[in-house]
């Protein structure tokens, strides 16, 4: 067993949705090392290595399991979190006791390539952002160092359309886009 | 455990009641309830309160009364100034154009990446929505690694189609407090009829505010900063300057803003402003010194356990707000661990998806995503106290500790 135990920690309105719940819950122990196996056996789930955390899209709730806490957004009641938590706990252990047989994963799904941001960036090395060159801004997007929002280019009105496009591809990879942007 | 004090330090998301702005809303539930707008004697009397109100929130931002409009609060005076001047900017074009058989303008925007939602979702709904002859792009300006609209970006920004232009005055994340007055004259001095209007919601109480001085044309405002009532503020509209509504109805407010005023709470505010401008000094004076305490504290205390990073700049900075990240500390896990105490904090980030979203301020400074999500944010008030404060770094330190959290 690799996780003993939770315990809700927290039960808050759901941004989302003013109908809902979100939780969040901490665990008795560190659910790490189990996160890749659990995105290798999990199609859907969205693994970010960086992040030390995965995100599992379940109907329209999404839980999202961290080192040493679960947060699920779009909970009924405190009743459904514990079911949810039951499960998601049950999933680590199990995960855990099979993980010899797993091959674990450590991409994200549906990566971006660093050529695929590279294409829609200005490419004029401004360096504003900090990097030399728009290549290694790239870079630093898909690893999740930096943000889109310091290529102050690619906020400008002329890049409007290039900016939905680049802001679209990354968040369909699972980066975190401030909401204010997406 | 059973909480017995409590410590608020969330200033910046909302203030509580003062105890004189409490007595005037009491007042005024109980005796005042006619409609202003009614023909007889008792409606005058609730009339002369609304124009004293008025003449009170004028006299704190330093215009005329007849310039303030009444809202619903700081979203609704961001929406009202930048809808409001886009609907009769594109109406005027629009009237124009038929004379001039010219039926096509690209209308150019700027604002800054760090604005408050109730910006930067107006933008955005601008942008997708404003689409016909006369589309909308807008530019958002970055910011340096302190939080400061860069200059030299923003006179770079503006060109002959830029017509609207809306900065904050001070940021309610971290703090920075944006140099309008030398914006507004590079943006009127490029071109005089851009219509600059600056979101002054966080800064009123915590700084001077002198329409004239800053120069902008339009101004937003809200009372439940300022320990007056919640569901209320003001837009500031230099004479001159037109504007649309956005809500549709009766003549309250000049047409501008229909429906029947809310009386009691707009009263309650201007008394809020009044009070405001009488003490000013020796608040900021005092938040000034309550921040540097807990500033030293913070450090004195926690840098040896802990990664600090004060993202707050140390200059042109609100008196009362500090924003920190303590590194490798989850903020959502510290606030909950506090709020156990009755210690209250904020993050300064919004949970949308269960995943921690870092705040789009921070990211626009260019601090990393994932030290993003350890930021907090103190916003101290006048009731706050050193002593107060030494307890909040005490039980930081502790929950740090205990919960392993670093």
């Amino acid at each position: 067993m690799l996780v003993d135990s939770y315990k809700i920690e927290e039960i808050l309105p759901c941004l989302a949705d003013p109908e809902k719940i979100r939780v969040i819950a901490s665990l008795s122990d560190d659910a790490s090392e189990v996160m890749p196996y659990i995105n290798s056996i999990i199609k859907n789930a969205i693994y970010i290595k960086s992040a030390n955390a995965i995100t599992i899209p379940q109907g329209e709730k999404l839980i999202t399991i961290h080192p040493r806490k679960i947060a699920i957004t779009r909970v009924d009641d405190e009743k459904e979190a514990k079911k949810i938590l039951d499960e998601m706990l049950k999933l680590i252990n199990d995960t855990y006791e099979k993980r010899n047989d797993i091959e674990p994963n450590y991409e994200r799904r549906e990566k971006p390539k660093v050529m695929d941001i590279y294409k829609l960036l200005p490419q004029n090395n401004c360096r504003k952002c900090g990097e030399l060159t728009c290549l290694a801004f790239a870079v630093k997007i898909t690893e999740g160092k930096a943000s889109i929002l310091r290529c102050s280019k690619l906020f400008q009105a002329e890049f409007s359309r290039k900016r939905a496009q680049i802001l679209e591809l990354l968040q369909k990879a699972g980066f975190e886009i401030p909401s204010a942007f997406r | 455990m059973k909480v017995t004090r409590h410590i608020y330090l969330d200033y910046n998301a909302t203030t509580p009641l003062c105890s004189e702005v409490a007595n005037v809303l009491d007042r005024c539930n109980r005796l005042i309830f006619a409609n202003p707008s009614s023909p007889y004697e008792i409606a005058k009397k609730t009339r002369l309160e609304i124009e004293k109100a008025r003449d009170q929130v004028a006299k704190l931002i330093n215009c005329d009364k007849n310039e303030i409009y009444f809202t619903s609060g700081g979203t609704e005076s961001n929406n009202l100034a930048i809808k409001g001047y886009l609907d009769y900017l594109r109406n005027l074009l629009y009237k124009q154009s038929i004379m001039a058989r010219n039926k096509r303008a690209n209308l150019h925007l700027i604002t800054s990446q760090i604005e408050h939602l109730s910006i930067l979702n107006v933008f955005r709904y601008i942008e997708k929505n404003y689409k016909d002859n006369y589309q909308c792009m807008v530019s958002y300006l970055p910011v340096d690694g302190s939080g400061f609209v860069d200059k030299g970006e923003f006179r770079s920004a503006i060109g002959k189609d830029t017509v609207l232009i809306s900065i904050m005055l001070a940021n309610n994340e971290i703090g920075s407090i944006q140099p309008i007055e030398e914006l507004v004259k590079i943006a009127k001095s490029l071109n005089e009829n851009i219509i600059f209007h600056c979101d002054a919601v966080q800064g009123l109480g915590k700084m001077e505010i002198d329409v004239k001085k800053l120069g902008v044309d339009l101004l937003s405002l809200s009372s439940h900063k300022i320990h007056g009532p919640k569901g209320v503020g003001a837009l500031y509209v230099r004479n001159g300057v037109k504007l649309f509504p956005i809500l549709h109805g009766g003549h309250q407010e000049k047409g501008l803003r229909p429906g029947t005023e809310n009386v009691c709470s707009i009263i309650a505010f201007g008394y809020a402003c009044e009070i405001v401008r009488k003490n000013l000094k020796r608040n900021i004076d005092i938040m000034a010194k309550l921040k540097e305490f807990l500033k030293e504290k913070l450090i004195e205390e926690l840098s040896g356990m802990v990664d600090l990073r004060i993202n707050s700049p140390d200059k042109k900075c609100l008196p009362n707000t500090l924003n920190v990240c303590f590194n490798g500390v989850d903020s959502e896990l510290l606030i909950s661990y506090l709020s156990r105490e009755g210690i209250y904090v904020s993050s300064g980030s919004a949970c949308t998806s269960g995943l921690i979203e870092p705040s789009h301020v921070l990211l626009a400074m260019g601090i990393e995503p994932e030290l993003a999500k350890n930021a907090i944010r103190f916003s101290l008030g006048v009731e706050n106290t050193e002593r107060d404060l030494e307890e909040v770094v005490k039980k930081i330190k502790e929950i740090i500790v205990k919960n392993k959290l670093n």
